[in-house]
Protein backbone atom coordinates (compact mmCIF):
# COMPACT_ATOMS: atom_id res chain seq x y z
CA UNK A 1 0.00 0.00 0.00
CA UNK A 2 1.76 3.53 -0.98
CA UNK A 3 0.88 6.14 1.38
CA UNK A 4 1.73 9.65 0.41
CA UNK A 5 1.61 12.81 2.57
CA UNK A 6 2.99 16.09 1.81
CA UNK A 7 5.18 17.50 4.39
CA UNK A 8 3.02 20.09 5.54
CA UNK A 9 0.59 17.87 6.88
CA UNK A 10 3.01 16.57 8.90
CA UNK A 11 4.60 19.88 10.14
CA UNK A 12 0.81 21.50 10.77
CA UNK A 13 -0.01 18.33 12.68
CA UNK A 14 3.30 18.73 14.94
CA UNK A 15 2.50 22.40 14.87
CA UNK A 16 -1.02 21.70 16.05
CA UNK A 17 -0.34 21.21 19.92
CA UNK A 18 -1.28 17.55 20.21
CA UNK A 19 1.86 16.21 20.85
CA UNK A 20 2.29 17.96 23.83
CA UNK A 21 -1.34 17.31 25.29
CA UNK A 22 -0.56 13.83 24.70
CA UNK A 23 2.82 14.14 26.52
CA UNK A 24 1.33 16.50 29.61
CA UNK A 25 -1.95 13.25 29.84
CA UNK A 26 -4.31 16.41 29.08
CA UNK A 27 -5.61 15.02 25.52
CA UNK A 28 -8.98 12.34 25.08
CA UNK A 29 -8.08 8.80 25.40
CA UNK A 30 -8.96 8.76 21.47
CA UNK A 31 -6.41 11.71 20.85
CA UNK A 32 -3.77 9.30 22.78
CA UNK A 33 -4.83 6.64 20.15
CA UNK A 34 -4.23 9.02 16.98
CA UNK A 35 -1.07 10.16 18.46
CA UNK A 36 0.44 6.36 18.72
CA UNK A 37 -1.09 5.40 15.19
CA UNK A 38 0.27 8.42 13.48
CA UNK A 39 3.71 8.21 15.20
CA UNK A 40 4.17 4.89 13.92
CA UNK A 41 3.64 5.70 10.38
CA UNK A 42 5.13 8.67 10.11
CA UNK A 43 8.98 8.93 11.41
CA UNK A 44 8.84 12.92 11.90
CA UNK A 45 6.24 12.55 14.15
CA UNK A 46 7.52 10.12 16.14
CA UNK A 47 10.91 11.95 16.65
CA UNK A 48 8.96 15.00 17.96
CA UNK A 49 6.75 13.51 19.95
CA UNK A 50 9.94 12.28 21.71
CA UNK A 51 11.40 15.49 21.99
CA UNK A 52 8.85 17.25 23.57
CA UNK A 53 8.97 14.14 26.23
CA UNK A 54 12.36 14.44 26.57
CA UNK A 55 12.23 18.04 27.43
CA UNK A 56 9.11 17.60 29.71
CA UNK A 57 10.88 15.18 31.67
CA UNK A 58 14.26 17.48 31.61
CA UNK A 59 12.02 20.04 33.23
CA UNK A 60 10.43 17.86 35.85
CA UNK A 61 14.34 16.70 36.70
CA UNK A 62 15.47 19.90 36.97
CA UNK A 63 12.89 20.70 39.84
CA UNK A 64 12.89 17.33 41.34
CA UNK A 65 13.32 17.17 45.28
CA UNK A 66 14.49 13.84 46.83
CA UNK A 67 12.08 12.22 48.97
CA UNK A 68 12.48 10.90 52.56
CA UNK A 69 14.94 7.98 52.32
CA UNK A 70 12.73 6.05 54.72
CA UNK A 71 9.86 6.05 52.06
CA UNK A 72 12.55 3.50 49.91
CA UNK A 73 12.53 0.86 51.91
CA UNK A 74 8.60 1.10 52.44
CA UNK A 75 7.71 0.55 48.56
CA UNK A 76 10.43 -2.09 48.03
CA UNK A 77 8.86 -4.28 50.54
CA UNK A 78 5.10 -2.85 49.50
CA UNK A 79 5.97 -4.48 45.92
CA UNK A 80 7.66 -7.39 47.02
CA UNK A 81 4.09 -8.18 48.28
CA UNK A 82 1.92 -7.04 45.34
CA UNK A 83 1.66 -9.21 42.10
CA UNK A 84 1.97 -6.98 39.02
CA UNK A 85 -1.12 -6.97 36.49
CA UNK A 86 -1.63 -9.17 33.97
CA UNK A 87 -0.88 -7.14 30.30
CA UNK A 88 -4.05 -5.96 28.42
CA UNK A 89 -5.31 -8.07 25.61
CA UNK A 90 -4.66 -5.14 23.27
CA UNK A 91 -1.48 -4.94 24.16
CA UNK A 92 -0.42 -8.18 22.94
CA UNK A 93 -2.36 -7.69 19.78
CA UNK A 94 -0.06 -4.88 18.97
CA UNK A 95 2.81 -6.52 19.63
CA UNK A 96 2.23 -8.89 16.94
CA UNK A 97 1.78 -5.85 14.95
CA UNK A 98 5.36 -4.98 14.90
CA UNK A 99 6.23 -8.13 13.41
CA UNK A 100 4.05 -8.20 10.26
CA UNK A 101 7.08 -8.33 8.06
CA UNK A 102 7.25 -11.98 7.27
CA UNK A 103 9.47 -13.38 9.36
CA UNK A 104 9.79 -16.95 10.39
CA UNK A 105 8.76 -16.36 14.08
CA UNK A 106 5.08 -15.12 12.32
CA UNK A 107 4.80 -18.46 10.48
CA UNK A 108 3.76 -20.48 13.35
CA UNK A 109 0.71 -17.56 14.05
CA UNK A 110 -2.61 -18.76 13.34
CA UNK A 111 -4.61 -17.45 10.24
CA UNK A 112 -6.75 -15.65 12.91
CA UNK A 113 -3.98 -13.83 14.54
CA UNK A 114 -2.81 -12.85 10.92
CA UNK A 115 -5.81 -11.72 9.89
CA UNK A 116 -6.46 -9.49 13.42
CA UNK A 117 -3.30 -8.08 12.61
CA UNK A 118 -3.59 -6.98 9.44
CA UNK A 119 -6.99 -5.56 10.15
CA UNK A 120 -5.30 -3.64 13.53
CA UNK A 121 -3.03 -2.49 10.50
CA UNK A 122 -5.55 -1.38 8.05
CA UNK A 123 -7.28 0.63 11.01
CA UNK A 124 -4.46 2.63 11.29
CA UNK A 125 -3.64 3.39 8.19
CA UNK A 126 -7.21 4.25 7.63
CA UNK A 127 -6.98 6.22 10.56
CA UNK A 128 -4.30 8.19 9.37
CA UNK A 129 -5.59 8.66 5.84
CA UNK A 130 -8.98 9.79 7.44
CA UNK A 131 -7.38 12.57 9.35
CA UNK A 132 -5.29 13.73 6.26
CA UNK A 133 -8.21 13.95 4.33
CA UNK A 134 -10.32 15.48 6.43
CA UNK A 135 -7.75 18.06 7.30
CA UNK A 136 -7.82 18.63 3.71
CA UNK A 137 -11.56 18.71 3.43
CA UNK A 138 -11.26 21.12 5.98
CA UNK A 139 -8.85 23.71 4.61
CA UNK A 140 -10.58 23.79 1.03
CA UNK A 141 -14.04 24.47 3.27
CA UNK A 142 -12.15 27.32 4.79
CA UNK A 143 -10.95 28.73 1.62
CA UNK A 144 -14.13 29.05 -0.07
CA UNK A 145 -15.63 30.17 3.32
CA UNK A 146 -13.20 32.94 3.23
CA UNK A 147 -13.70 33.74 0.30
CA UNK A 148 -17.57 33.78 0.89
CA UNK A 149 -16.57 36.10 3.62
CA UNK A 150 -14.65 38.28 1.07
CA UNK A 151 -17.36 38.78 -1.33
CA UNK A 152 -19.54 39.69 1.74
CA UNK A 153 -17.03 42.59 3.60
CA UNK A 154 -17.03 44.07 -0.24
CA UNK A 155 -20.77 43.88 -0.81
CA UNK A 156 -21.36 45.36 2.69
CA UNK A 157 -18.62 47.81 2.26
CA UNK A 158 -20.13 49.19 -0.62
CA UNK A 159 -23.90 49.02 1.23
CA UNK A 160 -22.17 51.00 4.08
CA UNK A 161 -20.30 53.82 1.11
CA UNK A 162 -23.82 53.86 -0.10
CA UNK A 163 -25.58 54.47 2.72
CA UNK A 164 -22.93 56.99 3.88
CA UNK A 165 -23.33 58.95 0.78
CA UNK A 166 -27.34 59.06 1.34
CA UNK A 167 -26.56 60.54 4.72
CA UNK A 168 -24.02 63.09 3.56
CA UNK A 169 -25.92 64.33 1.00
CA UNK A 170 -29.10 64.67 3.41
CA UNK A 171 -27.21 67.01 5.23
CA UNK A 172 -26.08 69.10 3.01
CA UNK A 173 -29.82 69.23 1.52
CA UNK A 174 -31.09 70.72 4.93
CA UNK A 175 -28.38 73.45 4.70
CA UNK A 176 -29.35 74.31 1.38
CA UNK A 177 -32.97 74.39 1.38
CA UNK A 178 -33.03 77.02 4.36
CA UNK A 179 -34.11 79.82 3.30
CA UNK A 180 -31.83 82.16 5.19
CA UNK A 181 -29.13 80.47 2.79
CA UNK A 182 -27.09 82.69 1.09
CA UNK A 183 -24.20 82.00 -1.56
CA UNK A 184 -20.91 83.11 -1.66
CA UNK A 185 -18.55 82.63 -4.26
CA UNK A 186 -15.03 83.12 -3.46
CA UNK A 187 -12.48 83.95 -6.82
CA UNK A 188 -8.50 83.30 -7.30
CA UNK A 189 -6.05 85.49 -6.00
CA UNK A 190 -3.17 86.09 -7.79
CA UNK A 191 -1.76 83.16 -6.68
CA UNK A 192 -4.46 80.76 -8.65
CA UNK A 193 -6.54 83.55 -10.19
CA UNK A 194 -8.76 80.40 -12.21
CA UNK A 195 -10.27 79.14 -8.74
CA UNK A 196 -13.15 79.44 -7.33
CA UNK A 197 -15.21 77.74 -4.29
CA UNK A 198 -18.67 78.14 -3.55
CA UNK A 199 -19.83 78.35 0.06
CA UNK A 200 -23.45 78.38 0.66
CA UNK A 201 -24.11 79.63 4.17
CA UNK A 202 -27.18 79.09 6.40
CA UNK A 203 -27.22 82.49 8.39
CA UNK A 204 -29.82 80.82 10.74
CA UNK A 205 -28.14 77.24 11.17
CA UNK A 206 -25.20 78.90 11.72
CA UNK A 207 -23.80 75.85 9.30
CA UNK A 208 -22.19 75.70 5.75
CA UNK A 209 -21.08 73.29 3.10
CA UNK A 210 -18.74 74.32 0.18
CA UNK A 211 -17.62 73.28 -2.75
CA UNK A 212 -14.59 74.08 -5.28
CA UNK A 213 -15.93 74.59 -8.99
CA UNK A 214 -12.18 74.61 -9.76
CA UNK A 215 -9.02 74.58 -7.15
CA UNK A 216 -5.41 72.85 -7.13
CA UNK A 217 -4.93 70.05 -5.21
CA UNK A 218 -2.56 71.66 -2.35
CA UNK A 219 1.28 70.55 -2.02
CA UNK A 220 2.05 67.60 0.07
CA UNK A 221 1.86 68.20 3.71
CA UNK A 222 -0.82 71.19 2.94
CA UNK A 223 -4.58 71.53 3.59
CA UNK A 224 -6.80 74.23 2.90
CA UNK A 225 -7.70 76.36 5.71
CA UNK A 226 -11.40 78.06 5.78
CA UNK A 227 -11.26 81.48 7.62
CA UNK A 228 -13.87 84.21 7.87
CA UNK A 229 -13.42 87.96 8.43
CA UNK A 230 -15.18 88.57 11.81
CA UNK A 231 -14.96 92.02 13.31
CA UNK A 232 -12.37 92.86 10.95
CA UNK A 233 -10.24 89.88 12.16
CA UNK A 234 -9.49 86.51 10.49
CA UNK A 235 -11.48 83.73 12.48
CA UNK A 236 -10.92 80.24 11.53
CA UNK A 237 -13.55 77.57 10.54
CA UNK A 238 -11.64 74.69 10.02
CA UNK A 239 -9.62 72.77 7.80
CA UNK A 240 -10.53 70.91 4.85
CA UNK A 241 -8.69 67.90 2.18
CA UNK A 242 -8.46 68.57 -1.27
CA UNK A 243 -11.26 66.09 -1.76
CA UNK A 244 -13.94 67.23 0.78
CA UNK A 245 -13.57 70.75 -1.10
CA UNK A 246 -13.74 69.26 -4.59
CA UNK A 247 -16.53 67.47 -4.11
CA UNK A 248 -18.97 68.99 -1.25
CA UNK A 249 -17.45 69.03 2.64
CA UNK A 250 -19.82 68.12 5.42
CA UNK A 251 -21.93 70.94 6.85
CA UNK A 252 -19.48 72.80 9.10
CA UNK A 253 -20.28 75.56 12.13
CA UNK A 254 -19.73 79.05 11.05
CA UNK A 255 -20.75 80.41 14.78
CA UNK A 256 -18.71 84.05 14.51
CA UNK A 257 -20.48 87.32 14.13
CA UNK A 258 -20.50 90.40 11.41
CA UNK A 259 -18.83 88.09 9.14
CA UNK A 260 -17.89 89.92 5.67
CA UNK A 261 -15.79 87.71 4.14
CA UNK A 262 -14.68 84.53 3.36
CA UNK A 263 -11.19 82.86 2.23
CA UNK A 264 -9.24 80.06 1.66
CA UNK A 265 -5.48 79.84 2.59
CA UNK A 266 -2.88 76.62 2.29
CA UNK A 267 -1.84 75.51 5.42
CA UNK A 268 0.53 73.29 6.96
CA UNK A 269 -1.51 69.98 7.91
CA UNK A 270 -3.96 71.00 11.13
CA UNK A 271 -3.92 74.16 10.19
CA UNK A 272 -2.45 77.37 11.79
CA UNK A 273 -3.39 79.85 14.65
CA UNK A 274 -3.60 82.49 11.82
CA UNK A 275 -4.05 82.75 8.27
CA UNK A 276 -0.43 82.94 5.87
CA UNK A 277 -1.60 85.86 3.92
CA UNK A 278 0.36 85.14 0.86
CA UNK A 279 -0.45 81.31 0.88
CA UNK A 280 -4.54 82.45 0.20
CA UNK A 281 -6.21 80.82 -2.71
CA UNK A 282 -9.44 82.26 -3.05
CA UNK A 283 -11.61 85.05 -1.39
CA UNK A 284 -15.43 86.46 -1.37
CA UNK A 285 -16.78 88.86 0.32
CA UNK A 286 -21.06 88.96 1.36
CA UNK A 287 -21.31 91.93 0.09
CA UNK A 288 -18.96 92.21 -2.83
CA UNK B 1 11.56 -4.90 35.17
CA UNK B 2 8.46 -6.09 33.20
CA UNK B 3 9.82 -9.33 34.08
CA UNK B 4 8.97 -8.90 37.63
CA UNK B 5 12.69 -8.54 38.62
CA UNK B 6 12.44 -6.29 41.82
CA UNK B 7 15.90 -5.18 41.32
CA UNK B 8 15.37 -3.20 38.46
CA UNK B 9 12.54 -1.68 40.00
CA UNK B 10 14.63 -0.56 42.95
CA UNK B 11 17.01 1.08 40.56
CA UNK B 12 14.23 2.68 38.66
CA UNK B 13 13.03 3.84 41.84
CA UNK B 14 16.38 5.39 42.68
CA UNK B 15 16.81 7.35 39.09
CA UNK B 16 13.45 8.48 39.15
CA UNK B 17 12.17 9.13 42.76
CA UNK B 18 13.43 12.86 42.87
CA UNK B 19 11.72 13.88 39.40
CA UNK B 20 8.41 12.11 40.63
CA UNK B 21 8.43 13.41 44.29
CA UNK B 22 9.04 17.39 42.46
CA UNK B 23 5.68 16.76 40.40
CA UNK B 24 3.51 15.22 43.15
CA UNK B 25 5.08 18.35 45.58
CA UNK B 26 3.16 20.32 42.79
CA UNK B 27 0.10 19.11 43.58
CA UNK B 28 -0.21 18.25 47.23
CA UNK B 29 1.73 20.64 50.06
CA UNK B 30 1.24 18.12 52.88
CA UNK B 31 4.01 16.01 53.26
CA UNK B 32 2.47 13.26 54.73
CA UNK B 33 -0.03 13.11 52.05
CA UNK B 34 2.62 13.87 49.52
CA UNK B 35 4.89 10.57 50.58
CA UNK B 36 1.32 8.57 50.51
CA UNK B 37 0.69 9.58 46.82
CA UNK B 38 4.77 8.52 45.95
CA UNK B 39 4.32 5.19 47.63
CA UNK B 40 0.83 4.64 46.03
CA UNK B 41 2.27 6.21 42.38
CA UNK B 42 5.74 3.34 42.64
CA UNK B 43 2.79 0.75 43.98
CA UNK B 44 1.12 1.40 40.15
CA UNK B 45 3.88 1.71 38.09
CA UNK B 46 5.01 -2.14 39.24
CA UNK B 47 1.31 -3.55 39.61
CA UNK B 48 0.83 -1.88 35.92
CA UNK B 49 4.32 -2.79 34.02
CA UNK B 50 3.11 -4.59 31.55
CA UNK B 51 0.22 -2.29 30.56
CA UNK B 52 2.83 0.14 29.54
CA UNK B 53 2.92 0.35 25.83
CA UNK B 54 6.08 1.96 24.30
CA UNK B 55 4.45 3.22 20.94
CA UNK B 56 2.08 5.25 23.48
CA UNK B 57 5.16 7.30 24.94
CA UNK B 58 8.39 7.15 26.92
CA UNK B 59 8.48 5.27 30.16
CA UNK B 60 10.14 7.66 32.23
CA UNK B 61 6.54 10.06 30.86
CA UNK B 62 4.20 7.42 31.59
CA UNK B 63 5.63 7.27 35.49
CA UNK B 64 4.77 11.13 35.27
CA UNK B 65 1.61 11.24 34.00
CA UNK B 66 0.82 8.01 36.62
CA UNK B 67 2.14 10.64 39.12
CA UNK B 68 -0.09 13.20 38.45
CA UNK B 69 -3.26 11.41 38.70
CA UNK B 70 -2.48 9.93 41.48
CA UNK B 71 -1.89 13.29 43.19
CA UNK B 72 -5.63 14.36 41.29
CA UNK B 73 -6.65 11.50 42.87
CA UNK B 74 -5.78 11.79 46.34
CA UNK B 75 -6.40 15.89 45.82
CA UNK B 76 -10.16 14.90 44.89
CA UNK B 77 -10.24 12.22 48.02
CA UNK B 78 -9.34 15.19 50.35
CA UNK B 79 -11.97 17.29 48.99
CA UNK B 80 -14.90 14.87 49.56
CA UNK B 81 -13.55 14.43 53.06
CA UNK B 82 -14.01 18.26 53.43
CA UNK B 83 -10.09 18.54 53.89
CA UNK B 84 -9.95 22.11 52.54
CA UNK B 85 -7.49 23.48 53.78
CA UNK B 86 -5.02 21.21 51.23
CA UNK B 87 -5.12 22.76 47.88
CA UNK B 88 -3.46 22.64 44.82
CA UNK B 89 -0.24 24.99 45.36
CA UNK B 90 -0.37 28.64 43.84
CA UNK B 91 3.49 28.45 43.01
CA UNK B 92 2.86 32.01 40.55
CA UNK B 93 6.11 33.26 40.00
CA UNK B 94 6.63 37.05 39.80
CA UNK B 95 7.71 38.71 36.81
CA UNK B 96 11.24 40.16 38.07
CA UNK B 97 11.97 37.01 39.19
CA UNK B 98 11.17 34.83 35.87
CA UNK B 99 13.82 37.42 34.35
CA UNK B 100 16.34 36.85 36.42
CA UNK B 101 15.98 32.75 36.45
CA UNK B 102 17.84 30.51 34.56
CA UNK B 103 15.87 29.42 31.48
CA UNK B 104 16.38 26.03 31.59
CA UNK B 105 14.61 26.06 35.03
CA UNK B 106 11.79 27.46 33.52
CA UNK B 107 8.98 25.18 34.48
CA UNK B 108 5.43 24.28 32.92
CA UNK B 109 4.06 26.62 35.42
CA UNK B 110 6.09 29.70 34.40
CA UNK B 111 5.62 28.64 31.09
CA UNK B 112 1.86 28.77 31.56
CA UNK B 113 2.13 31.89 33.02
CA UNK B 114 3.05 33.47 29.92
CA UNK B 115 -0.49 32.38 27.96
CA UNK B 116 -3.43 33.94 27.08
CA UNK B 117 -5.69 34.08 30.75
CA UNK B 118 -8.10 31.56 28.59
CA UNK B 119 -5.73 29.61 27.49
CA UNK B 120 -4.56 29.45 31.09
CA UNK B 121 -7.52 28.27 32.73
CA UNK B 122 -7.56 25.45 30.50
CA UNK B 123 -4.18 24.21 31.07
CA UNK B 124 -5.59 24.52 34.76
CA UNK B 125 -8.25 22.30 34.96
CA UNK B 126 -7.05 20.11 32.42
CA UNK B 127 -3.46 19.42 34.00
CA UNK B 128 -3.46 21.15 37.45
CA UNK B 129 -6.60 19.40 38.63
CA UNK B 130 -7.14 17.02 36.37
CA UNK B 131 -10.28 17.55 34.93
CA UNK B 132 -11.02 15.39 31.97
CA UNK B 133 -12.32 17.89 28.68
CA UNK B 134 -16.02 17.47 29.46
CA UNK B 135 -16.10 18.41 33.08
CA UNK B 136 -14.32 21.29 32.17
CA UNK B 137 -16.71 22.41 29.29
CA UNK B 138 -19.51 21.27 32.49
CA UNK B 139 -18.02 23.01 34.85
CA UNK B 140 -17.07 26.37 32.52
CA UNK B 141 -20.74 26.14 30.93
CA UNK B 142 -18.98 26.17 27.29
CA UNK B 143 -19.06 23.96 24.68
CA UNK B 144 -16.80 21.13 24.45
CA UNK B 145 -15.41 22.19 21.08
CA UNK B 146 -14.60 24.83 22.69
CA UNK B 147 -12.49 23.34 25.37
CA UNK B 148 -10.87 21.36 22.90
CA UNK B 149 -9.95 24.32 20.98
CA UNK B 150 -8.50 26.60 23.64
CA UNK B 151 -6.44 23.55 25.00
CA UNK B 152 -5.09 22.99 21.94
CA UNK B 153 -4.16 26.50 21.19
CA UNK B 154 -2.64 26.74 24.56
CA UNK B 155 -0.54 23.94 23.60
CA UNK B 156 0.71 25.16 20.31
CA UNK B 157 1.48 28.53 22.12
CA UNK B 158 3.47 26.15 24.77
CA UNK B 159 4.98 24.83 21.75
CA UNK B 160 6.57 27.86 21.15
CA UNK B 161 8.26 27.50 24.69
CA UNK B 162 9.47 24.20 24.36
CA UNK B 163 11.00 24.67 21.61
CA UNK B 164 12.71 28.38 22.00
CA UNK B 165 13.66 26.33 25.28
CA UNK B 166 15.71 23.97 23.38
CA UNK B 167 17.34 26.27 20.82
CA UNK B 168 18.83 28.14 24.27
CA UNK B 169 20.02 25.00 26.16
Amino acid sequence: MVYIIDIVDINEYIASGILESVTLGIASPQEAQEVACLSQIYPEIMAEFLRIQKRYEEMVVESGTAPDPAIRASILNKIAETPQDKAPESTKQEAKIVSMKPTPEITGVSPMWKMMAAASLILTIGLGSLWFISNREVKRLDSSLASMEKKHLEDSQVLQAMVMEKDHLQTVQEVLTEKSMKTVMLKGTAMEPEAAVKVMWSTDMKKAVMHAEKITPPPANMQYQLWVIADGKPVSVGVFTYDEVEQMTEPFDVNAQNITAFAITLEKMGGSPTPTMEKMVVMGSING
Amino acid sequence: MKAGDQKAFAEVYDRYCGAINGVISRFINDEAIAQDVLQDTFIKVWKNILMYDDKKGSFFTWMLNIARNTSIDALRKLKKEGKAEIQILETTVSSSTTVQQNVSTIGLRQLVDRLPAEQQTMIEYLYFKGYTQQEVADELEIPLGTVKTRSRMAMAELRKWFTLLILWI
